[in-house]
């Protein structure tokens, strides 16, 4: 599997910005900017209605946005009884008395959980063994020189296994939280998305050449590393108007290419 | 640890005998095991995450800014005040995107008020000014303030404000609420968010105050 493209969509489902790898492949040259705009516009929708189709049992778990409740209901429940609305799963153990009732709902909860795993940057396939050379680390440091990420926790690579042993580490996005599409799969390509609590959805395209199936958990990695990138180059530039096409930013290029070389993906 | 005890009012042990039970009532509180955890992340990404800048050059440029805004605007105060919540919310509305990229571990929801003022005193204050402001929550009235001690702004360290600006109440740091209007607009909540009472114009303390927060329901970002 070899990246095609990686897309970029805005709240209201706006394309800002598209980069294709692979060009001299026939399926990404044959994709013109027009019908980009509609696909762009077809997966915002597409995102949109799922969190309308979402099932009844998930959706009384899940605390997504579309089940819309007023503050002041929400204050009201907190009143009368702890009630599940109000109740957040917090990632570690926690020693609280909770009723029966309460008790199952969060059983429930655990199984309904879906968690993603971390993978560090630049590990080719998960049956490997995290080997990063020294080659592999300068790329990471020059990705993150100029960020004002310090990168020890999102852009850690794998020689320090004490970090992947941290519990902190294991786990990165809580889909429990979440409901939004992550992986599309078709005859010829694997769309993987992520979509970060303002809207902006990420979205990296993968033709199916080789045999090879991507873990999902890994590509949330990556896209959450193109995120923090763009809120970092893209949004602070104080000449970027929110929500508007990203034109000519050689920086975020640059940064983007580096990155998807040091994964491997190209 | 007190002003964690302060600040998490538990809704449910009113009969229960406080004096003794107050160690237990804390540990099974939902909230207080909350607050705890909000303390540990942000805690914990400030020392992982973010590159520091040297505090004192922000102070003297923050400063430098004001001075010129006073000036562009003839003294006018009410012109400033104004100025600088739309600079700050167009700060925030480009920081939230930074911030949730930075907090990689996912962030509990905040449901409630409550949630949302410890998110912002323990996770936002901590990350990007490196100071938690104690929160005060007033259940009647939807309202949350946040109380800064001493000198923990930053902004207004060396500040003191000549008299003229004092009686047209010139509110030094307006920016740090406007940057929470505008973060809280891009997670789809509508806000109003103003000061209170700033120590530098006598007053005893300085606080924000955040009231009337709705969720915008057209325009909700189905994200995590």
């Amino acid at each position: 599997m070899s990246l095609e493209s990686i897309l970029i969509i805005n709240r209201s489902g706006g394309l800002i910005y598209n980069k294709s790898f692979n060009s001299n492949n026939d399926t990404a040259s044959g994709i013109g900017s027009n019908e980009l705009l509609i696909l762009a516009g077809t997966l915002h929708s597409a995102f949109t209605l799922t969190n309308c189709i979402l099932p009844d049992t998930l959706t009384d778990f899940s605390e997504s946005y579309n089940e819309y409740v007023d503050e002041s209901d929400i204050e009201m429940t907190n009143k009368q009884n702890n009630s599940d609305n109000t109740e957040i799963e917090l990632p570690f153990e926690i020693s609280k008395d909770v009723s029966n009732d309460n008790n199952n709902i969060s059983n429930q909860k655990n199984l309904l959980a879906i968690k993603s795993k971390y993978y560090p940057p630049g590990v080719a396939t998960p049956n490997v063994n995290i080997n990063t050379t020294s080659e592999q680390n300068i790329k990471l440091q020059s990705i993150i020189k100029e960020l004002t990420f310090k990168g020890s926790d999102l852009f850690t690579t794998g020689t320090n296994s004490t970090i992947l042993n941290n519990s902190n580490r294991s786990r990165i996005v809580d889909y429990h939280q979440v409901s939004c599409i992550r992986q599309i799969s078709t005859e010829h390509l694997n769309i993987y998305c992520h979509q970060s609590i303002t809207g902006t959805k990420f979205i990296s395209i993968f033709n199916k050449k080789n045999e090879y199936k991507m873990d999902i958990d890994r590509v949330t990695c990556f896209l959450m590393r193109i995120y923090s990138l763009y809120s970092d180059i893209i949004l602070k530039n104080p000449f970027y108007s929110l929500d508007m096409p990203i034109r000519n930013n050689n920086k975020f290029d640059n940064k983007l290419e580096r990155l998807v070389t040091l994964e491997s993906f190209a | 640890m007190n002003s964690a005890n302060s600040n998490t009012s538990i809704p449910s042990s009113s009969g229960i005998d406080s004096a003794t039970n107050t160690a237990a009532i804390i540990q099974n509180d939902p909230d207080y095991s909350k607050v705890i955890f909000l303390k540990q992340l942000g805690e914990q990404v400030f020392q992982q995450n973010m590159k520091k800048i040297n505090a004192e050059f922000l102070t003297i440029t923050y400063g430098s800014l004001i001075k010129v805004l006073i000036e562009h605007y003839k003294e006018d105060v009410e012109k400033c005040n104004t100025k600088l919540k739309e600079m700050g919310r167009n700060i925030g509305s480009r920081l939230i995107d930074d911030f949730y990229a930075k907090v990689t571990t996912q962030i509990p929801r905040c449901s409630n008020l409550k949630d949302l003022g410890n998110t912002l005193s323990y996770v936002g204050f901590k990350l990007y000014l490196n100071c938690v402001p104690k929160v005060l929550f007033d259940e009647n009235e939807k309202i949350i303030k946040l109380r800064f001690d001493n000198d923990i702004n930053i902004f207004s360290k060396f500040v003191e404000l000549p008299d003229e600006f004092k009686n047209k109440r010139l509110y030094y740091s307006n920016i740090i609420s406007g940057v929470i209007e505008g973060a809280l607009s891009g997670i789809a909540l509508k806000s109003d968010v103003k000061y209170v009472s700033d120590t530098l114009l006598g007053d005893s303390t300085t606080e924000i105050q955040i009231s009337n927060v709705k969720k915008i329901k057209d325009e909700v970002p189905m994200g995590q």
